[in-house]
């Protein structure tokens, strides 16, 4: 074989094009990244996208409950039973009494039942305080049965929870200087027995902060204290389950969201570490998670909640919430699958080729890192992510059942569930306790199954590309 | 196989021991013992009561007499109703109930354990009956009006707490048809809602597992060959793909064991049975120690050794899976 | 009469991007014991149109709308599912390309061949064994009984296509698909399986369709070769004429780019320009013009016809042969 002459190879040639045009061609054929390629999937599962825009209703409606002109929901009227359902256009107009600072009294009327008169007489002394102490005029709920009368005097334009200052400052006025004591004396020779109920300013929420204070001012501005009647009914104490649904939402989401998160943070940084580290350590460490998984953690959870209950006045001396140590507790169940799943994530990704690929190109550690492994990682997270919220929200309504999670006066899905229970008797059965709640919790969940069922498969890599 | 065997016990036990202690430490140091509920105890009697069930010794001591099999009271310590000595859960004793003082721990579960079997057992088997015929019959019918439908329902039954599904079915069968009796047991037939209403999440997610697997197993080359062998339609389906099919569901019946056992707490207390359940949260609130630490290792082990059961049954299943290192 | 004999078979497929069809106007004819080449690339239809033979195409979304496909005088296409059960396995089997897929993982290899004989010849389990470890024999694996009980796993690639094709002769059909039976093994277990093929062949008597894209597969094993492209065959002819001197620009280009021992090394590969033809996007006029160095503006307008060329039976589509006249 003779010595091989190199000469001019013409495959190499441009064909005439010049590299410019050449270039401008290749870049006008775009790859897609992945996450526009998973958001064009999602897109086409019409379930799911629908889901997920059902979702994105339901938190913005948990957000804006303070907007919304809906009753109190924890505000007690002791009825005889639950109300059943009134449609929107034959609910009566309810003047929100639970919204307004109010100043009850009960009066005995001694030597015979009220009447008219009577009432005209002792009524308007009382009045008269409460006008003057709050400088505006009161609007007047009377009842009465027999010589006993309930009188509330209530401010007109005046949220309850947003104006304390007067609230406190009228019944300190009251206390004490009404009928020092305890009888009243009207211009026509009646006597009755007064007694100064209390100034009501906080029972129509819990307490709530600034930013949720911030909206019930403006819901008074424009709604006034107008509210929606019972439309979809009311439970045993008079409660409306339209209000307790949507502002149980906020607690059941927002305990959703936070033990999410915090499984989400220990789960993928214990996981990373150990699919990272690799070895021996990812060997010790999966074997902890095993040993952890083995555990029942049901028994887990209600002894560390049964202790917490112990300890909860310490807790709240540091500022610490009941329902934070909850989030945490709850939270620390869930990482254990989330840690298991990116390890495992990380261990295949450790070894593509692509990687090395980076590597040999010469990318420095923390550019893989970011660049490759985090945008695989993070999609798997994610379709967990949304499975995990799910389960959680059983969890926290599992726990209210058995009476270890939120408690009252707050609301929570799982505590509706559990009225929802005593709905259930051989009498009467009052079915909209249980419809209501179980249709909100169960089309939340039925959507973030959906959208985590959607969102696995618009992710999954080896779809990429397909239709 | 033998070591495969040996080395899940020896983890099994590592497990345990943990919990054990664990536990029994984080209940022993809260503050607020056993007796708290109790009202007004006289001094003496709660400084008696107290001797008796040795909450005066030292933690390690206590623990150490709670793990047995030495009887470390030389005034040898009687329980329960006074007869033998305790002698420690090495020797399968769980010592007196705390808050029940008339029985031994040992005597509760074995009341109330054949119950949850049962409840347990019943649910189990919704589970896999619905489950199994819904996921196959969706996976053949697939994109037809009973698949989506199926599909729904599976997706509302993981969707919804079974609590809520407990008060559908007895608004709908207890008091609309009044086929079944409300709560309470006596016999199998009170035993049907809840054992509906436990399994019904899991027969949802068994449905889904055997459809996607039944899918992809139809879809392999095999099941071609096969169908070009000349066999019969149903031979192909009961022979060649459910065997695939069901395999994930195999793998997920350790997790759903677990599953049922902690949802038979609520169910438990919705249809008033008499399970181990029941006891175990109120031994918790009562702080009854020795019955929660009691209920709590039975259930480890129940799960553990089903884990164990499945994991075995899964390699007699697929011959291409070996036992992997413990 | 013709063993096979199959008229304008025509297969389509509804998908979400609407009709594609994988199979046209395709006939031929095969009669015993002869060896026929089905040649193409993948998308040509060559496998599809084997599997509409036997009925295994899934009905949705695929449909057979066109043509008679005749076997020993019956027409396949219009026999009822039970009728055809009873061919498939025992007059016609098939083999396919991927043993380690087309094999159940989960069932022992004896009972994956037993039942062929418990269905199709009413054997009983004890004797069905027998029979069966009689068959692997026969394809050259050592020690049957004992492989009988092995699953597919355990054995290796070459085995496992022993064992396919031993499963689909225990009935002794008369006609044997073979898809790509040798592309997913190595190059010397290939020869091997080829070399037993033929054996087996010489043994029953069997006809064979062999669909392959390997030509060197069809040189040594086929009586005569068809090529298809885009779902139609293009050119006919027997082996020995067709490789050398093929008529239709295709097959040219196949024939030019398979690297040969004596080319020039500095010489560039020679390669069909331009890429697969997209079913569901088919242009006007013959298929292969887009590719084609011959090509002509008759060519995009209009669709040749499968054409007689010169004396032999064979034929060619295609616009631009000259027809008659032999060089």
């Amino acid at each position: 074989m003779g010595e091989r002459v190199s000469r001019h190879d013409e495959r190499w040639d441009l064909g005439g094009k010049d590299l410019e045009a050449l270039l401008r061609e290749a870049e006008a054929v775009r790859g897609e990244s992945l996450w526009n390629d998973a958001w064009r999937r999602l897109k086409r599962n019409r379930a799911s996208y629908w889901s997920l825009w059902f979702l994105v209703a339901v938190v913005v409606t948990s957000l804006a409950a303070p907007l919304l002109p809906l009753p109190s929901p924890i505000a007690l009227h002791l009825q005889e039973e639950p109300e059943a359902p009134v449609p929107p256009w034959r609910a009566a107009f309810d003047d929100g009494w639970d919204h307004r600072i109010v100043a009850g009294f009960t009066l005995v009327l001694e030597g015979g039942e009220w009447t008219d008169a009577a009432r005209a007489a002792f009524e308007a002394p009382l009045r008269e305080v409460v006008e003057r102490a709050a400088d505006r005029e009161v609007h007047v709920r009377w009842s009465a049965e027999g010589s006993e009368a309930k009188l509330e005097l209530a401010l007109p334009h005046a949220a309850a929870l947003l104006e304390l200052p007067l609230a406190d400052h009228i019944a300190d006025l009251l206390t004490g200087s009404v009928a020092p004591d305890g009888r009243l004396a009207s211009a026509d020779g009646r006597t009755a027995e007064v007694e100064f109920a209390g100034v009501s300013a906080r029972s129509g929420y819990w307490d709530l902060g600034p930013l949720d204070r911030g909206a019930l001012w403006l819901r008074y501005q424009v709604f006034g204290f107008w509210q929606t009647g019972p439309w979809l009914g009311t439970d045993s104490k008079g409660r409306d389950l339209m209000s307790r649904i949507v502002w149980g939402s906020r607690t059941s989401i927002g305990v959703a969201l936070m033990a999410t998160l915090c499984s989400l943070v220990i789960g993928v940084t214990y996981g990373a570490l150990s699919g990272l580290l690799g070895g021996r350590v990812d060997n010790a460490m999966m074997r902890f998670v095993d040993i952890l998984y083995s555990i029942p953690f049901i028994f887990v959870v209600i002894f560390l909640i049964t202790i917490i209950n112990e300890y909860r006045t310490e807790l709240a001396d540091l500022g610490i919430e009941y329902i934070t140590v909850f989030y945490v507790v709850v939270g620390a169940i869930y990482w254990l699958t989330m840690a298991r799943v990116v390890r495992g994530q990380v261990l295949s990704l450790k070894n593509t080729e692509f990687i090395e690929a980076a590597r040999v190109v010469g990318a420095s550690t923390r550019r893989i890192l970011f660049v490759h492994l985090v945008p695989n990682v993070l999609s798997v997270v994610i379709v967990y992510l949304t499975l995990t919220v799910p389960a959680v929200m059983l969890f926290e309504a599992f726990l209210s059942f058995l009476g270890l999670g939120v408690e009252p006066p707050k609301v929570s899905w799982g505590l509706l569930a559990v009225d929802s229970t005593e709905a259930i008797n051989p009498m009467k059965t009052y079915w909209w306790l249980v419809a209501g709640p179980a249709a909100a919790m169960g089309a939340t969940l039925l959507a973030l199954n959906i959208l985590g069922d959607g969102l696995r498969d618009a992710l999954d890599p080896k779809l990429r590309g397909s239709e | 196989m033998i070591g495969f065997l040996a080395r899940r016990a020896l983890w099994f036990v590592v497990t345990l021991l943990a919990v054990v202690t664990v536990s029994f430490f984080l209940m022993r140091s809260v503050r607020g013992g056993p007796f708290d509920a109790d009202r007004n105890l006289h001094p003496v009697i709660e400084k008696n009561l107290k001797a008796r069930y040795h909450l005066d010794w030292p933690l390690w001591k206590q623990y150490l007499q709670y793990i047995g099999p030495l009887n470390l009271d030389e005034k040898g310590l009687v329980d329960g109703d006074g007869s033998k000595p305790w002698a420690g859960i090495l020797t399968g004793d769980f010592g007196p109930s705390f808050k029940y003082r008339d029985f031994t721990v040992n005597d509760i579960i074995g009341q109330s354990l054949p119950i949850s079997m049962a409840l347990g057992s019943v649910a189990m088997f919704w589970a896999l009956l619905l489950g199994l015929t819904t996921g196959v019959l969706s996976a053949l019918l697939r994109g037809g009006k009973l698949d989506v439908s199926m599909r729904l329902a599976a997706t509302a039954g993981i969707a919804l707490p079974n609590f809520v599904i407990a008060g559908f079915l007895v608004i709908g069968f207890v008091f609309w048809l009044e086929l079944l009796p409300v709560a309470g047991w006596g016999s199998l037939r009170h035993l049907i809602l809840p054992g509906f209403a436990l399994g019904a999440p899991f027969a949802a997610y068994i449905s889904r597992l055997t459809r996607t697997g039944m899918l992809e197993v139809l879809s392999q080359e095999y099941i071609r060959t096969a169908h070009a062998k000349g066999l019969r339609p149903r031979t192909v389906l009961l022979r060649h793909a459910i065997k695939g099919g069901i395999l994930p569901v195999v793998s997920y019946l350790g997790p759903a064991t677990a599953g049922i056992l902690t949802g038979s707490l609520v169910i438990e207390k919705i249809f008033a049975i008499p399970g181990t359940g029941t006891h175990f949260v109120n031994s918790a609130l009562n702080r009854d120690y020795t019955l929660a630490m009691g209920v709590t290792i039975l259930y480890t082990v129940l799960v553990y050794s089903l884990n164990t059961i499945v994991d075995l049954a899964y390699t007699f299943l697929d011959p291409r899976i070996e036992l992997e290192e413990a | 009469m013709s063993l096979l004999e199959i008229r304008d078979l025509g297969v389509r497929f509804e998908t979400h991007h609407g009709s594609v069809r994988a199979v046209t106007e395709l006939s031929y004819e095969l009669d015993e014991g002869e060896t026929l080449g089905l040649v193409g690339e993948s998308g040509s239809g060559k496998s599809v149109s084997s599997l509409a033979v036997l009925g295994l195409i899934p009905q949705p979304p695929g449909v057979v709308d066109a043509g008679r496909v005749r076997f020993d005088g019956r027409d396949l296409l219009a026999l009822s599912p039970k009728a055809l059960r009873a061919i498939r396995g025992n007059e016609i089997s098939m083999i396919f390309q991927d043993p380690m897929t087309s094999l159940n993982p989960l069932l022992t290899v004896g009972r994956q061949l037993t039942e062929v004989l418990e269905v199709h010849r009413g054997v009983g389990r004890r004797e069905a064994r027998r029979r069966c470890a009689e068959g692997l024999g026969d394809v050259g694996i050592p020690n049957p009984e004992a492989r009988l009980d092995a699953f597919p796993h355990e054995l290796s690639g070459g085995m496992r296509q022993r064992v396919m094709i031993a499963m689909a002769l225990l009935c002794k059909p008369k006609l044997l698909f073979a898809d790509e039976p040798t592309t997913a093994l190595d190059v010397t277990i290939q020869a091997q399986i080829l070399e037993l093929m033929g054996d087996l062949r010489e043994r029953h008597g069997m006809a064979i369709v062999l669909i392959t894209h390997d030509l060197g597969v069809v040189a040594g094993m086929c009586d005569r070769v068809h090529v298809m492209y885009a779902g139609r065959l293009v050119e006919v002819a027997e082996t020995r004429a067709l490789f050398h001197d093929p008529q239709h620009p295709y097959t040219r280009g196949l024939l030019r780019s398979v690297p040969n021992l004596k080319s020039d090394p500095d010489e560039r590969l020679a390669s069909i320009d331009g890429s697969p033809p997209d079913l569901a996007a088919l242009p006007g006029g013959c298929a292969f013009a887009p590719r084609c160095e011959l090509r002509v503006e008759r060519c995009q307008d209009s669709r040749p016809l499968l054409e007689p060329v010169g004396a032999d039976d064979r034929r060619a589509a295609c616009f631009e042969i000259d027809r008659g006249t032999r060089a």
